[in-house]
């Protein structure tokens, strides 16, 4: 994260009040966007979320404050050549319908100039990003596509005319909840490719934790309450608000929206290979797939617990979960080909879980 | 003599009649819609009207519009064609005015309604991606539209083709003039099927506009849209 | 389905329906109008001629005429084309729809004129008779298709929601189904009263009297001092009519809600 850089959006004091009503939307707002992070805007509906991002690309006017996009103030300029530099995702997507799928993503380079080439070749890389086969999609036109089919779409079209700053508001909140999550981790592989700096509306706390680098949770009346990374919005709310938003009292539910992924796992070992600096051991098949225990610190060889894994990419309640079945006292974490990566003790459940940046 | 001898002995003239009947209401719709495209499209809300027409002028002047536009239909038409008599005198120039009024509403009703029911969200997308408030009307508010607005043509077309007979009345051209030929020689021979051959023949020119508004609505309409 | 149908929208062929907060406008609208009128009048002399027809006697006379044509044949048409429309909404006769509809926007292009002279020569020969059939076959086909537009526009989901509790066909047409259709129903009905107070001019070439009588008389001998009088008292009526159907739809409506 560069929090020393210059930040990629930055709105400074920005303050929102619509016509007719005294109390602002938004009030004396100030929010750094770090260059290439996602940062997830939470909170109750009205409190001002949408409407902070929608002043980004000046959808919606401030009526004080500046926004600097990567250092330039963008409070004045033209409205439509702002938007055509930065991306832009709906909830309803807003597919032309009378327009193919190609068409629908070509629009902004169309607008822009863009070679009937260029623009082609584009088209066909965006939609083999979004996992869209292109000969099979690009002439289709949207209502011969299914909601997520749609979206991903909504999102090529956001990044057609590859632009730094992609704005998204609920882009999955209208999708069934299967689809949403595979839309999620195609979201994170896409942005690990593309690495823009996106502002991500969302009132699904756990869509915030999972995809966010960044949370800013908004409070009523359009303040940012705590703007931090997920594990301290999670594990050290700023203040009752967020502890109430978050789910205050409810220590359990923090355990399922914490993945295992972001954890600093103990260390383990293979069995026969080095000393085990006291760390764990295990052996392994012939694969490197852990079969069972051969040493851990403190435990008699006879009184070893079954080995029992949870997926690197199950959260701290799946942990949970089987080390309560397997009445084991930790669990080993492990990848897609079942090989550890560390382990979770259960004594650690009960301290402050170590947790690091992202992956 | 029967109504199949009539036409045939006739046959020629009628169809000269039947012409212009087609190509008066054709030039009248087409001015109609020119009127209520032209209006529909400067005074929706988010259209290309200057910036200094606002929100509430532009929606107050296109409901005066249409109520306008709607309490023209209730001037009966034998008066209409009547009343520009003096100022237009006889034949085409009034009767191509007072079928223009007619023909306004149906028009302008159709494209108010088909403008602003284009899906928000597609809307705002575009507006979200840079997209000049010209280029939306063009691009997709007009395209989207578009069969509501043709459909709203069609009424148009049917309801004047109707109207147009009293055109007769101020000498104007079509099927009017066998029509009012038979009343003014109601109970003489051949005046039943004088009547007859105008008001059936009124029939014949609609059917004609209904394949052409079926291939227009085809040929017209966006794929993507089509149902 | 707020939005017009791609097919036959509702209140194509007029109406001056507008939404129940305007029911000001239309009154305001009259009485300026007839207002230009009359004071127009007051400033012309008129001559013998004129003052033959332009007098409050032959003016409430014909006044009178063509209130009755237009208020028999809508209540004849109210009777009979609402039941139809009703009758086609039921599934048995649903499969026909799609063809009542299409030839009625056809007809459209009947010219009522024609219709009114050439019923003249049935049997029923000349006189009010004859004009209230006619007037009757003009709005005839609006009316249904409103009627059958409006109950197809009712949301499926209520009427089996309806049936889910146990309602019968009967009851959840009378509770459901028709008072979620009123309004386009009402739409459909005014734009035929609308319709008939215009066509109702015509009726003076068969003899059947009303405002046309002058109007038709006055342009014969040249005198549009007098047709402007007539035309804009039948728009006048016109209006009105439309507006008294407007408020009774928005008591209704308010009864209701």
């Amino acid at each position: 994260m560069s929090d020393g850089s210059r930040p990629m959006i930055a709105l400074e004091a920005i303050s929102k009040t619509y016509p007719g009503q005294s109390a602002p939307a938004v009030r004396e707002l100030d929010l750094h966007v770090p260059a290439g992070a996602i940062v997830m805007m939470v909170g109750p509906s009205g409190c001002g979320k949408t409407t902070t991002l929608k002043m980004m690309n000046r959808l919606i006017e401030p009526t004080s404050g500046r926004i600097l996009l990567d250092g330039e103030d963008v409070t004045a300029v033209g409205g439509d050549e702002l938007r055509r530099r930065i991306g832009y995702v709906i909830q309803q997507v807003g597919l032309f319908p009378h327009f193919t799928v190609a068409d629908n993503v070509a629009v902004v380079p169309r607008v822009l100039g863009w070679d009937r080439k260029r623009i082609t070749a584009r088209v066909d890389e965006l939609l083999h990003l979004v996992g869209l086969e292109p000969g099979q999609f690009r002439d289709r036109y949207p209502r011969q596509l299914s909601g997520g089919q749609q979206q991903r779409v909504g999102v090529a079209r956001g990044l057609a005319a590859d632009p730094a700053v992609m704005l998204m508001d609920e882009p999955f909140g209208a999708i069934d909840p299967i689809t949403r999550d595979r839309l999620q981790d195609e979201f994170l592989e896409i942005q690990r490719q593309v690495a823009k700096t996106i502002c991500f509306v969302t009132h699904d706390l756990t869509e915030a934790v999972k995809l966010g680098d960044r949370i800013a949770v908004f409070g009523p009346g359009g303040v940012v309450e705590q703007y931090d990374t997920p594990e301290q919005v999670l594990t050290h709310p700023a203040n009752d608000f967020v502890a109430e938003f978050v789910g205050s009292g409810a220590a359990v539910r923090r355990l399922s929206l914490l993945q295992l992924n972001r954890l600093e796992l103990d260390e383990v070992t293979v069995d026969g290979v080095g000393a085990t600096n006291g760390h764990p051991t295990y052996r392994a098949d012939a694969d490197g797939r852990a079969v069972a225990w051969a040493h851990l610190p403190g435990t008699g060889a006879g009184d070893l617990p079954p080995l029992v894994t949870v997926p690197l990419t199950g959260t701290v309640y799946d942990a949970v979960d089987v080390m309560l079945e397997a009445r084991a006292p930790l669990v080993a974490v492990v990848d897609d080909e079942d090989r550890p990566k560390g382990a979770l003790r259960w004594e650690a459940l009960v301290r402050e879980l170590p947790t690091k940046g992202r992956p | 003599m029967g109504f199949t001898e009539y036409v045939s002995s006739n046959f020629s003239s009628l169809v000269f009649y039947g012409q212009q009947h087609f190509l008066l209401v054709l030039y009248s719709v087409a001015a109609a819609t020119a009127i209520a495209l032209a209006a529909g499209v400067l005074l929706h809300t988010s259209s290309v009207s200057p910036p200094s027409w606002s929100r509430p002028v532009r929606a107050g002047s296109r409901e005066t519009l249409l109520l306008v536009s709607s309490a023209a239909l209730t001037i009966p038409s034998l008066a209409l064609f009547g009343l520009l008599q003096p100022a237009l005198g006889i034949g085409i120039a009034p009767s191509l005015v007072a079928l223009t009024i007619y023909g306004v509403y149906p028009v302008l009703r159709n494209t108010v309604a088909g403008l602003s029911s284009v899906d928000p969200a597609v809307l705002e997308a575009a507006r979200g991606m840079g997209l000049g408030p010209a280029w939306r009307m063009v691009r997709v508010q007009l395209p989207l539209a578009w069969p509501v607005i043709v459909s709203g043509i069609r009424v148009a077309t049917l309801i004047l083709i109707g109207i147009a007979v009293v055109a007769a009345s101020v000498s104007g051209p079509g099927l009017g003039q066998p029509l009012f030929t038979g009343l003014a020689r109601l109970g003489a021979v051949n005046s039943f099927n004088q009547v007859l051959s105008g008001t059936l023949g009124c029939l014949v020119v609609a059917a004609i506009y209904e394949i052409a508004f079926f291939a227009i609505q085809r040929l017209t309409t966006p794929r993507g849209i089509r149902v | 389905m707020t939005a017009p149908t791609t097919t036959a929208p509702p209140a194509a062929t007029g109406g001056v329906a507008g939404p129940p907060s305007r029911l000001w406008v239309t009154p305001v609208i009259v009485l300026v109008g007839l207002g230009l009128v009359f004071g127009y009048l007051a400033t012309q002399t008129l001559d013998s001629v004129e003052r033959r027809t332009i007098n409050v006697e032959t003016i409430t006379t014909r006044l009178g005429e063509h209130l009755y044509l237009t208020a028999l044949s809508t209540v004849v048409v109210i009777v009979l084309a609402i039941p139809l429309g009703i009758a086609l909404s039921r599934p048995a006769l649903r499969r026909v729809q799609p063809a009542v509809l299409a030839i009625s926007g056809f007809l459209q292009a009947l010219p009522p004129f024609g219709v009114i002279i050439l019923i003249a020569f049935t049997p029923l020969g000349l006189g009010a008779t004859t004009a209230i059939v006619a007037l009757v076959l003009a709005s005839f086909l609006p009316v249904v298709t409103n009627t059958v537009v409006g109950l197809r526009q009712v949301d499926r989901a209520m009427i089996e929601a309806a049936r889910g509790v146990g309602m019968s066909a009967a009851q959840t047409l009378r509770q459901v189904e028709l008072p979620l259709a009123v309004p386009v129903m009402v739409a459909g009905v005014r734009v035929a009263l609308v319709l008939n107070v215009g066509t109702a001019t015509l009726a003076t070439y068969i003899g059947a009297g009303g405002l046309g009588t002058i109007i038709d008389g006055s342009l014969r001998l040249g005198r549009p001092t007098a047709v402007l009088v007539a035309a804009s008292l039948v728009a006048a009526l016109a209006l009105i009519i439309d507006w008294l159907a407007g408020v009774a739809e928005h008591l209704v409506g308010r009864r209701g809600g």
